[in-house]
């Protein structure tokens, strides 16, 4: 007993900042205000949704729509109203956080469900030198990691599988083969209709499709579909939203368009287009069985067309007295519209149809979620969190959660810790990347959006070409370099062997990144490789590498350039791999 | 408003989705309707509201468990206030379990909650009749002694018992069922059903009408795999004496003969048959744990045989007829047009359709001799059973006076030495619990004595199991749970709360296989193991 008294005045010396008040973000709090911890400080950007009640245990019913940070705050505050608790309603992305901001904390604990944050947070750690503990949980699975710059690996150390999916443009628009592509357009078609505009997600024919068009190289001006594009929204409002012209327009005049494009449906089975007054005919036929549209059961074409309309009725007026709408899982017109949308192309193409309820699985992202998990490793990162503070570095792990015990009879995996990567460009003492893409079709703007934001977790960043000038390509500063945007990488003099110095003062992180020009990334259709990414730089060139190679290095990949390390295999014991999509979040 | 537009108004107006449905939209996805009806009809009992009891039952109220009811005769102490979150300082000296219930009600609306202040022998006096009717039993932190009438009710009414042990750093959660019989075991990665090595008439008569040079390009690249690995079987068999590929080598050159059909190189549906040769070109035998339960002496059907006792028997019955089990009927999606998807997937599922019926034909048999009536064992469970008859578990765990021999093998042979040892200084702690009437720690001035005295314990349980005694004992576990003199950590409770929640879980919707039987925990080193007594 005298030790829990000891901790519990050591602790209260400690500021922890717990990011995230969702699932593992409450259970978190719970178990540090009653581990003695008086200064805390939590943020999180979400509101409660109905959905969290399940296992966000200090939200209640009549809390919906409120802010998480704040509501958590509170209900602790009521059982245990000596803490002190600073709450931020907002996203820790932010230049209000910088690492003058984290240099006050003794620990971070992160309770996150995303990537983005989960690596802005590693860089900010690192930034500031605070020890962080990292978490995960993903159905009865999950993960406690404690991350120490300098001394053990940092988040980024390990590749990490994106948490967005994304798919080729032409698979979307032209040739979609799976439910999921179906869903993909389905959003994209309430963005178009509905929400700010985003030129990626056009949903016309593609008509500068590689396959469709005779020669790869000879890719059709891509201003006609600019054009397009814009008129979808004029042309919506101009025919005041009428779910018929849509319906016709969408799934009749633009597949007859596909079907003109021989060349896609050579091994392809043609889509058949929606023929609505035959539809009708049928629907009348059955106008005297009552619907019971239930979520678990794919809906009927007719169900569907009727859905359809409905749903864009309510968006559309919906839109027009409140402006430009964001898609959202848990909005019934909204996922009305992605499920009907979804099905009606679906079965255009010949797609299995998906229910109400695995579509909004695929299309929210959803990954279940349960209070067990979430208690669970809660409880386990606060204990990592006590090893931190007696500064008992050598007891800290990493430990994995399985769904039942392994072979050796353990439910919970503990590993050492690593060392960190040598080569990693998140931690390491001079960051450098090699990046090969091709320089006279990348853009400026897609190199800023793809490679530094997208692929390495930068915010705002600043580059510079180290070619004696200085030159300035992209600049954080709003409105200073936006005209570089359309333009490409070696119209500004990048070429092979070019070393971009890429700046982003949020996080405090300078990285290198070297450039190798390459003609030979993947073209191909199904699978297009813009760029690849290798975790070190390249001083010796390597030799050109083959396309093939290429497609399957997607992703971050180790092993290329001499002095590249061989991809590590963690010491882990036995954990059993799973090709699941309950996927674990790292 | 026409009758069209009224009708069209009506389906769209459809009841918005529950908010049950909601609320639980999350875990629905884990375990479905039938595992949240199954949660929604449990109830739950605890006794003794430990920090680590309460964890247990706030990880079961908010999921939507229909009932929990907390026997309680303690008043709520400072340290119940430092460590469980659920209750206040304003409640020191109040009935804990009243308190517990009043704040753990607040987590769900749903769950009906009840309190009782009175003893656990009074408890078990005044509700003889209606404890048959919980569906789990949580004890925390008791003696045997003090639960042990309440284990054999459960024991005979097949009830399971979750021992929920927790000591400072130090956590055991025992799970103790006469016979918990799992239908859906929902293993990891279950390999499919397709039957390849022994194809069934329906099966056969499809495939046999295929002839791969008549389709177009098209058609060609639209073949289901499971058609293209039927069709290369068929080959293969008549040049290798009827058998099928076994052998790395031979799945090789199998392989090479699938490869060889394609027309153009980067066919999917070609290279998902190649991919899945490995997974699902193999002899189809009795898993072992099937063959183990048509062994079971349960397996004979009698006049006590439970539903899941007599489908069990029929299955068997179906498995000697046919040398094969009932075929699942699941057939997951493949790269093919969604008719000859639709119309194998079809295939499949009237084949499980009607396995499952000849199951229930000699089920039918089954209970006409017995003379009960049809619906004894409902249609839903043979289907079920059926579907899963290559999945089925039966967990049985000794009672809870386990045997010696069995618990000092289990100690014995594990590589986790130092959480055997926290399984005997748990005992050890009781028994000084019985003998001291407090904890080892609980009095400060005593710590030096109380090691002694815990070590002596350690010592004497040691020698009872037959056990090597002249083993040093653990003197830094021995010391810890001194110094925690019966208290607990809050993390871990809360971890090891999150672990007994989900296992009840598991028992209440008999999906997925508990943990058999008792899992340990060292919340310092996140060292954990499971024993098996």
């Amino acid at each position: 007993m005298a030790a829990l008294y000891t901790d519990r005045n050591f602790n209260k010396k400690a500021k922890i900042f717990v990011v995230g008040a969702g699932g593992i973000g409450c259970e978190l709090l719970k178990n540090l205000v009653l581990t003695g911890f008086t200064n805390l400080h939590v943020i999180d950007l979400d509101t409660i949704d109905v959905s969290n009640l399940n296992r966000q245990f200090l939200f209640q019913r009549d809390h919906v729509g409120q802010s998480k940070a704040v509501c958590a705050t509170n209900t602790v505050k009521l059982f245990n109203p000596a803490v002190n608790i600073t709450t931020y309603h907002e996203s820790v992305i932010s230049p209000k956080f910088n690492a003058e901001f984290f240099k006050q904390f003794t620990v971070v604990m992160n309770a996150l469900d995303n990537l983005a944050a989960r690596t802005h947070v590693n860089r900010m750690c690192l930034a500031a030198n605070v020890p962080l503990v990292e978490s995960g949980t993903g159905g009865y699975k999950g993960q406690v990691q404690v991350i120490k710059k300098g001394k053990y690996e940092c988040y980024e150390c390990n590749q990490k599988k994106s948490d967005v999916k994304s798919y080729p443009g032409c698979t979307i628009r032209n040739t979609p083969s799976e439910p999921i592509h179906c869903i993909v357009w389905g959003k994209h078609l309430f963005n178009q209709l509905f929400g700010e505009p985003d030129p990626d997600q056009d949903v016309s024919p593609d008509t500068a499709d590689p396959e469709a068009v005779a020669e790869a190289g000879a890719v059709a001006a891509s201003s006609e579909t600019e054009t397009t594009r814009k008129s979808t929204r004029q042309w919506v409002e101009n025919i005041d939203y009428n779910p018929d012209k849509i319906l016709h327009k969408m799934f009749h005049d633009d597949i007859l368009y596909l079907l003109t494009m021989d060349k896609l449906w050579k091994t392809r089975k043609p889509p058949v287009p929606l023929d609505l007054s035959q539809l009708q005919k049928i629907g009348e036929g059955s106008e005297n069985g009552v619907y019971a549209l239930k979520d678990q059961r794919p809906w009927s074409i007719q169900e569907c067309v009727h859905v359809f309309r409905e749903s864009v009725r309510s968006l559309s007026r919906e839109y027009k007295s409140s402006g430009y709408l964001t898609w959202d899982k848990d909005d019934k017109p909204a996922m009305d519209f992605v499920t009907a949308t979804a099905n009606i192309r679906a079965s255009i193409f010949s797609i299995e149809q998906k229910s109400k309820f695995d579509v909004k699985s695929m299309a929210g992202n959803i990954i279940p979620a349960i209070a067990t998990t979430n208690a669970i490793i809660a409880g386990q990162i606060v204990l990592e969190g006590m090893k931190i503070l007696r500064e008992d570095w050598s007891k800290c792990t990493m430990s994995i959660l399985q769904r039942r015990p392994t072979n050796r009879r353990k439910l919970i995996v503990p590993s050492p810790l690593e060392r960190p990567r040598e080569s990693c460009y998140a931690c390491a003492e001079r960051p450098e990347v090699t990046v090969t893409l091709n320089t006279d079709t990348m853009t400026v703007g897609g190199f800023e959006e793809r490679v530094l934001k997208k692929h390495l977790g930068m915010v705002a960043p600043d580059v510079e070409i180290e070619d004696g000038k200085g030159t300035i390509i992209i600049s954080s500063e709003e409105g200073e370099t936006e005209q570089n945007n359309d333009k490409t990488l070696g119209h500004f003099g990048v070429s092979n062997h070019s070393r971009l110095k890429c700046d982003d003062f949020l996080q405090e992180y300078e990285l290198v990144v070297n450039i190798l020009h390459s003609t030979l990334l993947s073209e191909s259709r199904e699978n297009p490789v813009e760029f690849t990414v290798s975790g070190s730089a390249a001083p010796v060139p390597p030799p050109p590498p083959s396309a093939s190679a290429l497609q399957t290095n997607k992703r971050l990949s180790e092993g290329t350039g001499s002095n590249s390390l061989t991809p590590r295999k963690r010491n882990r014991e036995e954990i059993e791999v799973e090709d699941n999509d309950d996927l674990i979040v790292l | 408003m026409t009758k069209a537009e009224a009708q069209q108004k009506r389906m769209c107006d459809e009841q918005p989705p529950s908010s049950k449905t909601m609320r639980y939209d999350r875990q629905l996805r884990l375990w479905g309707d039938e595992g949240q009806d199954a949660l929604e009809n449990a109830s739950v009992c605890l006794l003794n509201a430990t920090t680590l009891g309460c964890e247990t039952l706030k990880s079961l109220v908010l999921p939507g468990v229909g009932e929990v009811h907390i026997v309680d005769s303690k008043t709520v102490t400072v340290t119940d206030v430092q460590t469980n979150f659920f209750l206040t300082p304003s409640d020191v000296g109040k009935a804990r379990s009243e308190c517990v219930v009043k704040t753990i009600s607040q987590l769900n609306p749903e769950t009906k909650h009840t309190a009782y202040t009175s003893t656990i022998p009074h408890f078990i006096q005044n509700h003889m009749d209606s404890l048959k009717r919980f569906s789990v039993f949580i004890v925390s932190n008791l003696r045997v002694a003090e639960y042990s009438e309440l284990a054999q009710i459960a024991w005979d009414s097949n009830i399971p018992l979750v021992i929920a042990n927790i000591v400072g750093m130090y956590t055991e959660i025992r799970i103790v069922v006469r016979e918990h019989c799992i239908i859906e075991s929902k293993p990891d990665t279950p390999l499919p059903d397709l039957r390849l090595d022994k194809p069934f008439t329906e099966l056969i008569d499809f495939y046999q009408n295929i002839d791969f040079s008549l389709f177009t390009d098209t058609e060609h690249a639209h073949i289901p795999f499971v058609v293209i690995l039927l069709k290369c079987l068929e080959q293969w068999r008549a040049c290798h004496g009827g058998e099928i590929p076994k052998n790395y080598k031979e799945k090789k050159e199998f392989k090479e003969l699938i490869s060889s059909l394609k027309r153009k190189s980067d066919e999917e549906n070609f290279l998902e048959a190649c991919q899945k040769v490995n997974k699902c070109v193999m002899s189809a035998s009795l898993p072992s744990h099937i063959a183990e339960l048509f062994e079971d002496p349960a397996c004979v059907v009698t006049p006590c045989s439970s539903p899941f006792w007599i489908t069990a028997a029929a299955v068997k019955q179906f498995y000697n007829v046919r040398g094969v089990l009932p075929v699942s009927g699941v057939l997951d999606d493949m790269t093919a047009d969604s008719q000859s998807f639709v119309a194998l997937q079809t295939l499949y599922r009237d084949k499980a359709a009607s396995d499952a019926g000849v199951v229930a034909g000699y089920v039918q048999g089954f209970l006409d001799k017995l003379d009960v009536p049809t619906q004894f064992v409902s249609r839903d469970l043979i289907n079920k059973f059926s579907k899963n008859s290559g999945f089925i578990r039966v967990v049985r765990t000794s009672p809870v006076a386990s045997s010696k021999e069995m618990m000092s093998k289990s100690l014995e042979t594990t590589d986790q030495e130092d959480l055997a040892h926290v399984v005997l200084l748990f005992r050890a702690c009781f028994e000084f619990l019985k003998i001291e009437g407090r904890w080892p720690g609980e009095e400060e001035d005593k710590l030096t004595v109380d090691e002694i005295k815990l070590m002596q314990m350690w010592r004497g349980i040691q020698e009872d199991l037959g056990l090597p005694a002249d083993k040093p004992a653990p003197a830094i576990f021995v010391k810890d749970f001194v110094r925690f003199g019966g208290t607990e950590v809050p993390s871990v409770a809360a971890f090891s709360g999150g672990i007994a929640a989900q296992e009840c879980i598991k028992l209440i919707t008999c999906q997925y296989v508990p943990v058999d039987n008792c899992f340990v925990y060292n919340g310092g080193s996140q060292l954990t193991s499971v024993f098996k007594f």
